[in-house]
Order: C-alpha cells, then sequence, then structure tokens
C-alpha cells in the first residue's frame, strides 16, 4: 500500500484545516483514518500512534489541534521519507506521543464519562460542604442540622470516590468521616481548618482530574495523618471492641443513612440524570440489537455493562434505590459476559433488554411519568439475580472463607446472606467487615451495610431473620440452589414498630401472606403480579407522598393501604396499580404526614417510630396541582458543552444582525405591501425573543461566586487575625455567565482589600466605639439593566490625607489641581492608578499595589464600572456595576461625515437641535450649551476622533445629552438615523488601546460602526474640563 | 514566536527532485517595486478592499477594521507599516486576511488584514535559498523580516516577513512606522 497518496491527502486536510468548520475538520479525520489504516497494514507503530492521536484530538476538540496536526503531519511526512530511502523509522520522535499514553493510561483508569459526572457533584458537594464548614464554624444555632449536613457531603463524596474508583480520595473522606463518629462518640470541637484542608485538597484533586490528569494524586498522606489525630480519641487504628449489637434496629447507634426524600427528588442534578440515564438506556438499547447479530462483540457488551454502571452511580448518589438495585443486577449480569464467565445468549439479550425497560420506566417515574408494576421489578431483579447465580453458585461461599477471622461469624453470615441476594458483591463485604474491624466501638455490619446505600434496613431485617432461623436450626441452612427471591419472602414479622400505623398494618416486610395488595380492592388494582410490593422496605422516613415521582417506599407501603381506609377507592381508574410512580399523589392514599423534620436530615438507620401524627387526609384535600407543578418542574434537560452554548448566542447575534438588514433594507420602501410589512414585524418580533431566549441560556446566579468568596473571607480573615462577619445579599442574582468568570478575580482583590486595609484591628475597633468584629457584606442586585455588586464594609474608610500624599510620593497627582481642591471622589479614584499602595506594611493578604489597577481594568474590559463611597470612620464600599449581557446593547445610531457611530441609549438623556440663544462661547475656545439651568461643554464627536468630514456648526448638527455616573456632557453628531439593538463586537486586538471606542457593531448594511465609549468619553472631557 | 516559521512548518518536497531539504511554501506579494512573501500556512483568504471603518486617534498604518463575515477584523497598510509612501489603491490592491498567533490569555488567533499592492504566486523556499536578515542595515527593519530569499529563476530577492512581529497588535497600535522611510514607489 503506497502511503504517499494518503499522506498528501493528510497534509492537505491539515494545511486547509478550520477548526471551526465541521467539514473540514471531517475530512481530516477521514484523511487520518485512511493514513492510519495504511499505517496499521505496513506496521508502522509510531505513525499508527500518531494517527491515534490527532484522532483523538479531534474528538476531544483540543485546543492545539492545529499544532498537533502539524507536528503530525510533519511526522508523517519523515516516516515516509525515511521508508523511501529504506531507512528505520524507529528513530523519529512521535508527535504527541506522550499524551497519547497519557490518553490509554486514562482508558485503564476511571471512566471519562464517570468521571465527567463525578467532578461535576462533586463540585457541588464541595460547595455545600465548604458552606456547612463555614457556617459550623460561625454559628452555633443549629450545629447538629449542620454536621447532618457536613458528613452528608462527605459521605456523598466518598460514595462517589468509590465507584470512579479514586481510592486516595475516598480514603481522605473516610478518615474524615470518621473524625466525626469520633466527635458524635467522645463529643469534642469539629476541627474545621483540617477539614477546609481535606475540601481543598478534593477541589484541587478534582481540577486535575478535569484537566485530563488521572494518573497522579496530590499529596495527601499529611492531611490523612492529621485527620487520623483529629478529634477526640485521635488514635487512627484502635483495635476493634467486640461488637455484640444482636438486634440493630432499636439499638441503633449513630449510624446514618441518607434518607429518600422529597429534597432529592428536588435535587438539582436530577434533571441531569434523567436525560443521562435516558441517553445510557437508549444506547444500551442500540447496543442490545447490534448484540443480537454479533453475540461476541466485547465492545458492545462493554458499553451495556458501562451505561448500567454509570447509571448505578448517580443513581446511588441520588439514593433511588430501585434504580440501583437494577443497574447493578444488569451491571453485574454483563460483567460476567463481559469477563467471558458466561456466553451472551438470547436469555441474556431478553432480560436486559427487559432491564432497559424498566429502567425507562423507572426514569419516566422520576420525571412524573408512570413507574414500572413494582412487581415486575422485583421478578426482573430476581430473574437477573438467578441468572448471576446461575453461572456462579460459589463465589459466596469463598468469600466467607475468605473474611477475617476477628469478625464475628454472625456479621459475616449476614453479608453472606446479602451476597446471596445480589445486594452487595464480595468485595463490598470485604470492605464492611475491614471497616468495621477498623472502628473505634464497631457498629453492627448491618448499619455499614445500610451506610453503601446498596441495601435498606427491610434487607438486613430479612437476613437477620433468616440468621435467626438458622441459629435456632443449629446453623447455616445449606444454601438455597435459587437463593435470590426467597429469603425475602421468608422476612419475619417481628418488625419493629411500623413507621405509619395504620398505611401497613403488617410491616411492609412480609410481601408473602396475600396482604391487602394480594386481595386488592377490586377496582383499583388488576391483579398485582405475585410476590411482593417493593422489596420490603421499612424506610423510617414516609416521604411526603404529593412530592414523589418515583416508585419508592411509602408508595410501596400506601399502594396496598388497608381497605378499611377507603378513600383509596374513590380515585379509580389507574390500571397499573402496583405502585405506580406518582400516581399516589393524585391518589390521596391517607397520608402518612411528614413529620416536618425534612427528609434529608440524617436519621437513624432502622426504623424508628414516627410520632403518631399520620392524619388521613380526605381525597379531595389532595394537592394534585402540587403533583403536576413538579412534572412541570422536572424537565428534561441535557448538557450542553459551553462552547456551543457561545456559537449559538453567536449565531443569534448574527441573526438579530441580518434580521435588521432586511429590515432597513432600501428596496423595502419601494414596496407597498402591507403584507410583507407585518411579516416582517414578526419576523423581528421572532429574533428579538429569540435572543431573549439564547441569553437566558446563559444566565447563571451569583451563588456558587459569593460561596468562594465566604471561603476567602475566612482565610483571609484569620490570615489579618480580624474577627469578620460576613453579609450575603441577592446571592441570586443572576447574570451572563460570561460576566460571573470575570467578576471573581477583581471580587477577590476588593475583598482582601476590606478585610486588611478596611477593617481595623479588633482593638482599635474597640477604641473606635464598634463592636469588634468587623463587618463585610456582599450585596447583588439589579438596578435597570445592569448588576450592582456592593462589598461594603465598616472599617476606617478611605484616608483622604494617606492617598493625597501617596500620590504625591508617586507622582500621579493631577497636575493642574491643587490637591486640596480635588473632589472625593477623585481622590479615591487615584488608588486605581497601576502600583499604587497606602499600606504601610506590605502583608502577604495584599498591600502590593497590584490590585486595584487590575479591579478597574477587568471590570471595564466588561463595559462596567467601579465607584467608592466612603467615609472615614465609618467604612468604604465599593461598587461595581456591570452589564447584564456582554453581547448586546440598545443603541442609537448617529452619523458623523461619512462615519456612523452608536451610542449606548442606556447613557443618553436627551437630544437637540441647539438654537443660537442656548449657545455661549467662553474665551473664543469652549462652548457651552444651557439645557434645562444647565451649562454643558459641548463636544464634537467630529474632533474627539479626528475626523475630516463632519458637521461643525452646532445649530445645524444634534447634541445628544450624554449622563454617566453623574457628569454630564453634550456630544455633538451630524445626525441621527435611529435605534436599534447593537451587538456587541470586540474590535479584538485592535482596539487595545483604543480609548473613547467600547466597540464595534455591524450595521444593517454590513458595515461597522464604532460603539462611543460613553464612560471614557465624559470622564475625559469632563477631566479635561477640571 | 518570532523566526520559528520555516523550521515549524510541515516539509514537503513532491514538487521538487532535486533539492532533498525541506521547503516552505510561501506567498509572494508585492510593494510597489518590491517582493515579500508571507508563509503560505498562516494565510486565511485573500479579499479584495471592503468598507473600511477608521478607528479614531490610531497610527496612520492602521487603516480600519472591515467585517469579515460577521467578524470584525482590523486592516494594516502593509506598504505604510514598513514605512513606505502611502499609494493610491487600485483594482489590484487586495487584503491578505494572516493568522497571528494570539498573545495573553486567549491564545485564540489573531485574524489581521494587511492591504498589499499586488499578491503573485505560492512559492516554495528552501533554506539554503535563504539569507538571514542581518544583511540589512537598519536592525529595526531587520526585525521584520526571517530572511531574504533568492529566487534564482527570476533573478528576485524576496524578502519573508515575520508577521508575528510586523503585525503584532501591541506594536501596531501605538508604534509609528520605520523612521526611515525608503521611498520606493
Amino acid at each position: 500500500m503506497d502511503l504517499r497518496p494518503i499522506f498528501e491527502s493528510v497534509s492537505k486536510s491539515i494545511a486547509f484545516l478550520d477548526e471551526t468548520d465541521s467539514q473540514s475538520l471531517a475530512d481530516l479525520r477521514a484523511a487520518l483514518a485512511e493514513l492510519r489504516a495504511g499505517a496499521e497494514s505496513q506496521a508502522l507503530a509510531g505513525l499508527i500512534t500518531a494517527c491515534d492521536r490527532g484522532l483523538a484530538a479531534l474528538d476531544g476538540g483540543e485546543d492545539a489541534l492545529a499544532e498537533l496536526c502539524g507536528e503530525i503531519g510533519a511526522y508523517a511526512a519523515e516516516v515516509l521519507e525515511a521508508l523511501e530511502l529504506d531507512q528505520a523509522v524507529d528513530s523519529i520522535p512521535v508527535p504527541g506521543a506522550a499524551p497519547a499514553e497519557r490518553v490509554e493510561a486514562a482508558d485503564e483508569g476511571p471512566e471519562p464519562e464517570l468521571l465527567g459526572l463525578f467532578i461535576g457533584s462533586a463540585n457541588d458537594n464541595l460547595a455545600d460542604l465548604e458552606e456547612a464548614l463555614l457556617e459550623l464554624e460561625n454559628t452555633s444555632e443549629e450545629p447538629d442540622e449542620l454536621l447532618a449536613q457536613v458528613k452528608r457531603s462527605l459521605h456523598t463524596i466518598k460514595g462517589e470516590c468509590g465507584v470512579i474508583p479514586l481510592p486516595e480520595a475516598a480514603a481522605l473522606c473516610h478518615a474524615a468521616e470518621d473524625v466525626f463518629d469520633r466527635i458524635a462518640q467522645g463529643g469534642g470541637g469539629v476541627p474545621i481548618p483540617v477539614l477546609l484542608e481535606v475540601c481543598d485538597w478534593l477541589s484541587a484533586y478534582c481540577q486535575q482530574l478535569a484537566a485530563g490528569d488521572t494518573t497522579s494524586v496530590p499529596p495527601h498522606a499529611e492531611l490523612l495523618e492529621s485527620l487520623g489525630s483529629a478529634g477526640p480519641g485521635g488514635a487512627p487504628n484502635p483495635p476493634p471492641a467486640p461488637a455484640a449489637v444482636e438486634v440493630p434496629s432499636s439499638s441503633a447507634g449513630p449510624g446514618e443513612r441518607i434518607a429518600f426524600s422529597q429534597e432529592i427528588l428536588e435535587d438539582e442534578i436530577l434533571p441531569d440524570f434523567i436525560g443521562e440515564a435516558r441517553e445510557h438506556i437508549e444506547a444500551s438499547e442500540a447496543a442490545l440489537l447490534e448484540l443480537e447479530h454479533a453475540p461476541e462483540d466485547d465492545e458492545l457488551i462493554n458499553a451495556i455493562f458501562r451505561a448500567f454502571h454509570t447509571i448505578k452511580g448517580v443513581a446511588g448518589y441520588l439514593n433511588l434505590e430501585p434504580m440501583v438495585e437494577l443497574a447493578h443486577t444488569a451491571e453485574a449480569l454483563m460483567d460476567q459476559l463481559r469477563k467471558g464467565e458466561a456466553t451472551c445468549g438470547k436469555r441474556h439479550l431478553d432480560l436486559i433488554f427487559t432491564a432497559c425497560d424498566v429502567m425507562g420506566a423507572l426514569v419516566s417515574a422520576l420525571e412524573g411519568g408512570e413507574g414500572p408494576p413494582v412487581a415486575a421489578h422485583r421478578r426482573l431483579v430476581a430473574a437477573l439475580e438467578r441468572e448471576i447465580a446461575g453461572d456462579e453458585p460459589a463465589s459466596a461461599a469463598q468469600v466467607a472463607q475468605e473474611l477475617p477471622a476477628g469478625a464475628p461469624g454472625n456479621h459475616r453470615r449476614m453479608l453472606e446472606i446479602l451476597i446471596d441476594q445480589g445486594l452487595m458483591t464480595e468485595k463490598v463485604a470485604e470492605v464492611l467487615l475491614a471497616r468495621q474491624a477498623a472502628m473505634p466501638r464497631p457498629k453492627h455490619i448491618g448499619e455499614l451495610a445500610l451506610d453503601t446505600g446498596l441495601v435498606t434496613a427491610a434487607h438486613i431485617e430479612a437476613a437477620l431473620a433468616i440468621q435467626a432461623e438458622e441459629e435456632a436450626n443449629g446453623g447455616p441452612a445449606p444454601r438455597p440452589a435459587a437463593p435470590a427471591p426467597q429469603p425475602k419472602a421468608s422476612a419475619p414479622a417481628d418488625e419493629p414498630a411500623s413507621p405509619e400505623p395504620q398505611a401497613s398494618p403488617a410491616p411492609a416486610e412480609e410481601p408473602a401472606p396475600p396482604e391487602p395488595q394480594a386481595s386488592p380492592a377490586p377496582a383499583e388494582e388488576p391483579a398485582p403480579p405475585a410476590p411482593a410490593p417493593f422489596v420490603p422496605r421499612a424506610t423510617p422516613t414516609p416521604v411526603e407522598p404529593q412530592a414523589i415521582s418515583m416508585p419508592v417506599e411509602p408508595q410501596a407501603l400506601s399502594t396496598p393501604a388497608p381497605p378499611a381506609n377507603e378513600p383509596v377507592a374513590s380515585a379509580p381508574a389507574e390500571p397499573p396499580a402496583p405502585a405506580p410512580a406518582r400516581v399516589p399523589a393524585a391518589r390521596a392514599v391517607p397520608e402518612p404526614t411528614e413529620p416536618t423534620e425534612p427528609a434529608e436530615r440524617v436519621i437513624e438507620a432502622i426504623p424508628k417510630p414516627q410520632p403518631p401524627a399520620a392524619k388521613p387526609q380526605p381525597p379531595a384535600a389532595k394537592p394534585t396541582p402540587k403533583a403536576a407543578n413538579r412534572n412541570n418542574r422536572i424537565a428534561r434537560t441535557i448538557k450542553v458543552n459551553t462552547g456551543r452554548l457561545d456559537a449559538l448566542v453567536d449565531l443569534v447575534g448574527e441573526l438579530v444582525i441580518a434580521q435588521q438588514m432586511v429590515y432597513q433594507d432600501p428596496a423595502l420602501e419601494t414596496v407597498a405591501s402591507e403584507r410583507l410589512t407585518r411579516n416582517l414585524a414578526q419576523v423581528a418580533k421572532i429574533t428579538r425573543d429569540m435572543h431573549e431566549a439564547a441569553m437566558s441560556l446563559r444566565m447563571v446566579t451569583l451563588k456558587p461566586t459569593f460561596q468562594k468568596m465566604a471561603r476567602l473571607v475566612r482565610d483571609v480573615s484569620l490570615k489579618a487575625g480580624k474577627g469578620v462577619e460576613l453579609v450575603l445579599t441577592g446571592e441570586d442574582t443572576e447574570l451572563d455567565r460570561n460576566v460571573v468568570e470575570e467578576i471573581s478575580d477583581p471580587m477577590v482583590h476588593l475583598i482582601r482589600n476590606a478585610i486588611d486595609h478596611g477593617l481595623e484591628l479588633p482593638s482599635e475597633r474597640v477604641a473606635a466605639g464598634k463592636s469588634e468584629t468587623g463587618r463585610v457584606e456582599l450585596r447583588a442586585s439589579h438596578q435597570g439593566g445592569a448588576i450592582v455588586i456592593e462589598i461594603i464594609d465598616d472599617g476606617r474608610g478611605l484616608s483622604r490625607d494617606k492617598i493625597l500624599a501617596k500620590a504625591a510620593e508617586k507622582g500621579c497627582l493631577p497636575a493642574d489641581t491643587a490637591p486640596e481642591d480635588l473632589t472625593d471622589g477623585q481622590v479615591w479614584d487615584l488608588i486605581f492608578q497601576p502600583g499604587f499602595s497606602t499600606a504601610a506594611s506590605v502583608s502577604d493578604i495584599s498591600g502590593r499595589g497590584v490590585g486595584m489597577d487590575v479591579v478597574r481594568r477587568n471590570i471595564e474590559k466588561m463595559r462596567g464600572k467601579v465607584e467608592i463611597t466612603s467615609q472615614a470612620g465609618k467604612g468604604s464600599v465599593f461598587t461595581l456595576r456591570l452589564p447584564l449581557t456582554l453581547a448586546i446593547i440598545d443603541g442609537m445610531v448617529v452619523r458623523v461625515g461619512a462615519q456612523r457611530y452608536v451610542l449606548p441609549t442606556l447613557s443618553i438623556e436627551q437630544s437637540f437641535r441647539p438654537r443660537a440663544e442656548q449657545l455661549h462661547g467662553v474665551m473664543n475656545e469652549d462652548e457651552v450649551v444651557k439645557v434645562r439651568d444647565m451649562l454643558l461643554p459641548i463636544h464634537r464627536l467630529r474632533d474627539l476622533f479626528e475626523q475630516a468630514d463632519g458637521e461643525g456648526d452646532p445649530e445645524r448638527g444634534i447634541l445628544v445629552v450624554l449622563e454617566e455616573g453623574g457628569e454630564r456632557c453634550c456630544l455633538m453628531v451630524d445626525e441621527i438615523l435611529g435605534q436599534q439593538q447593537i451587538v456587541i463586537k470586540s474590535l479584538g486586538e485592535a482596539g487595545v488601546g483604543l480609548s473613547g471606542v467600547s466597540g464595534g457593531a455591524i450595521l444593517g448594511d454590513g458595515r461597522i460602526a464604532l460603539i462611543v465609549d460613553v464612560d471614557g468619553l465624559v470622564t475625559r472631557t469632563t477631566q479635561a474640563a477640571a | 514566536m518570532p523566526n520559528d516559521a520555516p523550521q515549524a512548518a510541515p516539509k514537503d518536497e513532491s514538487m521538487d527532485e532535486f533539492h532533498d531539504e525541506p521547503k516552505v511554501r510561501f506567498l509572494t506579494l508585492s510593494l510597489g517595486a518590491e517582493h515579500y512573501a508571507v508563509e503560505a500556512l498562516r494565510v486565511r483568504e485573500i479579499i479584495g478592499l471592503l468598507d473600511i471603518t477608521p478607528l479614531p486617534r490610531t497610527p496612520a498604518h492602521v487603516r480600519g477594521v472591515v467585517n469579515l463575515r460577521g467578524r470584525i477584523i482590523p486592516i494594516v497598510d502593509l506598504r505604510m507599516r514598513l514605512g513606505m509612501a502611502e499609494v493610491e489603491y487600485t483594482g489590484r490592491t487586495c487584503v491578505v486576511v494572516l493568522e497571528l498567533n494570539g498573545k495573553g490569555e486567549e491564545e485564540e488567533l489573531v485574524l489581521m488584514g494587511a492591504i498589499v499592492d499586488l499578491v503573485n504566486e505560492v512559492r516554495e523556499v528552501g533554506a539554503s535559498q535563504v539569507d538571514p536578515p542581518s544583511t540589512l542595515k537598519s536592525a529595526e527593519r531587520a526585525a521584520f523580516v526571517t530572511g531574504l530569499a533568492k529566487l534564482e529563476d527570476e533573478g528576485l530577492v524576496v524578502s519573508l516577513l515575520d508577521i508575528d512581529v510586523l503585525l503584532d497588535p501591541s506594536q501596531l497600535m501605538s508604534a509609528a512606522a520605520p523612521t526611515t522611510p525608503s521611498d520606493v514607489a
């Protein structure tokens, strides 16, 4: 195979590569693939690697694509040359070889998909964690709740780390959790600083992972150690005390478990998950269809395995147990196929197909649709378990033998039972036992199992029952041949106090006796298939039914509501009764009212009796609308690459321009068609709406930014030795994502300054009659078309004298004004000079004087403004005024000579043609105009922009009164052409250092008009006047 | 960033059997009687003169900005940038849109248009044909070129322009043209 022609086409594709053009990318891909095939045919490993690297870069949309492809092209050229000359090719360095290896390494490591998911949710959790820690430090009002939140966040992160797997991170979280366990048992304060370090470590790790480095782990040994010694009874590994907690139920220790609740269903990531789960299900189905024809295809099996694995991971995180259970068993089956422990047959395919269907129904239930019948779910899981067990009968027994001898036998047996039921793997069992052994006061193994979220209290109960029975019969019974469903079915009724007195007369445990739903209210439940309502779950938290959109415990309990409570029957016509997802909401089963303590709270692992508050409600009172709302609220979402989003917004911007081009086309004036006018107006309206919709896609709240600042305040205040109370207001204010990204740095500078320079030392504060603790407030709000963010401190305020002295020293005082004549505003303005700092000493927080000029530059880059107000002894307010969006403004198009300019409408106060008597010359040089008793200076835009053409006589031009920050001036233009929405285009590099111009706009005829930077102009003119 | 041009570019020798040295493609262009060239890979496209919107208070060689399919790009008069006299634009005057390596945080490609009198052809130039720019008297102007290529066939000497230096936006917007104009128009 001659590589030369292929190479030619590759190098051509590389030469014409346009990263924004999908066709060009596709060409390159095809060419590279061809080259790779050619290289393969000649066994050129290096070239294959290079091509792979290129293809991977194409897939990944890497930044330096062109560069990389250039390298690959050059490499290919050298290889070809060497080949043609019969030289060795091995010595030629392969471009991008290192990254390619990295990609391979990553393949062995965490799955990228899963990782992305993990990073996303881990960041959220970390934010929660940090917030809770900070609050914990400051307030003592609800420490329990906060502690619970901290633990929950930690636990969630740990769980996810385990799924990925990221053993180091999981170990760290685990150690942190242990600290809490020790606190719970031994009392004592929470070691906040260490935990914050854990947060930092985790977020650093996440960042690293996000950057694609999955191979290395930041150093954490020290942190682990300090965690080990933190808290009371700091010994890292106390010897395991013999555990003899036989019945976990009543004597449940502080075992924690995240309850399944409305909050979970309101979880922000749920919509994301729904979208993702659907994708995975669809992908699995597609793969299954292919698998029917190619049962040996490992890639397809892997794809399905991964799909279920991912679903399991996130579902586990969300505590969606039925999903976890199903995904887990399906995954386990696929795993067997994957490992070649079983050959893929029709039976398997059918099972997995059904799993997809049921999973799809579960997802629908999450969205508020119809869930799958409980029995179907149950049967399927059982069938899957049987399938798995049938091929692998001995494994659990083996585990039992391998388990550490130190663990009490009954614990081992318990896990065995659970393994038999397919609820956990041997690996998990081992981990649990190890964990138990490492605990200072070992909890019952059942609790630990609960902590994993793999099993429910009911499972444990059932297992305990079996165990008890076995013991009574003198030792473990021989393993049943088909172990799966039986144990559960034979669960005894020795349940502790059932959560809802009347809702489940016989605790949900025993499905075997033909319970209510086996002889159901006739109209209501069409023969629910045999054994069970949902896997019996004595869930301690009755979740508020109307909020449920998924078949979880409460429904399972309430569906077979005792016939005595007849309201059930009053809502017939719901055919698939056995626990259809959101049905209960509409159906108004006597409501086990939720004790108001929100279900999210950590609760005891094992059923604790609820306050007997359950009061039946008449069906009519059932707020169905709420359910409907909920269904609407969980809109399906998809994740979108921000690059695409920006591209869309740009395109809509183009559309706005194009629409205006058509609208303003002179040719239209000759057409007298009312219909056309109407249609054009319609197009204009749709375009506007579309633009709004597109912009709203990019709106995000300030909350994450504010939370970041909260952390900053804490750190800085510690360093500076000043107590600071931080007040956040308006953190839900939304603004353009691009703006949010840009304001973080300026805010950091300002807050640091506020604490370090603004706030006095505690002693000084007391001396000044203020509270010892300083106060810093972050306040965000909408004002007109702008976002205003204020950073307010109650410190000493800016010192006029110090600033003036410093300015004199630096030589940046305005030459033409005596310092004492400067207004406060002008003095404050001085601190934005580069290199300006009045701090007496340079601390490591601030004071190097590199802050304020950067702050101003960053803010102005976004067409925003920084304003300062300050009062000596009372404090200062730094106000950041930012545009809502960076992309579009309302503008007035004006003409000067042959050029057109855009004035932002927001800055325009009025425009008029002056009469001679309004105009006054001053000293033959300056001109002022009298407008409503104000004398305003006149500036000709013509002169400001050094334009040769344009009107010079104010009486023949138009004066536009501009206002900016309280200052006014008159700008003279030749003519006002009209008002329109202006898509702001950056002048890019051309705009660097350009004063008086803030950007460019493409007008209806395709030509560019410059957007006048009113602020710069007004400031400049007023300064010149001063 | 300067001076990496000839070495880094893909090598292609399919055209010339006799020289086995690596060659780089250049787009040659004319300014008055002088010949210049820019690396062909850096040329995004060649367009006719569009309506140029002047930018206020910029050096004379910055002619303004144009709308290139929705993107605003600055336009530089290459003659004036090189210190030559300004001439009337003709029908053959065109704009070569070049890709500059961006600096700063964004690092995206910067597009910039250069007005030239005439665009000639794409030539391959091997390293052996190129003399270093040190032969030039003015160091200031020497910085603008990566070398002087001798094209034996035509008996021409072509200055290979280093566009990253010549059109460096930060320099461009502030700097005046070289002080000693070599008037060749």
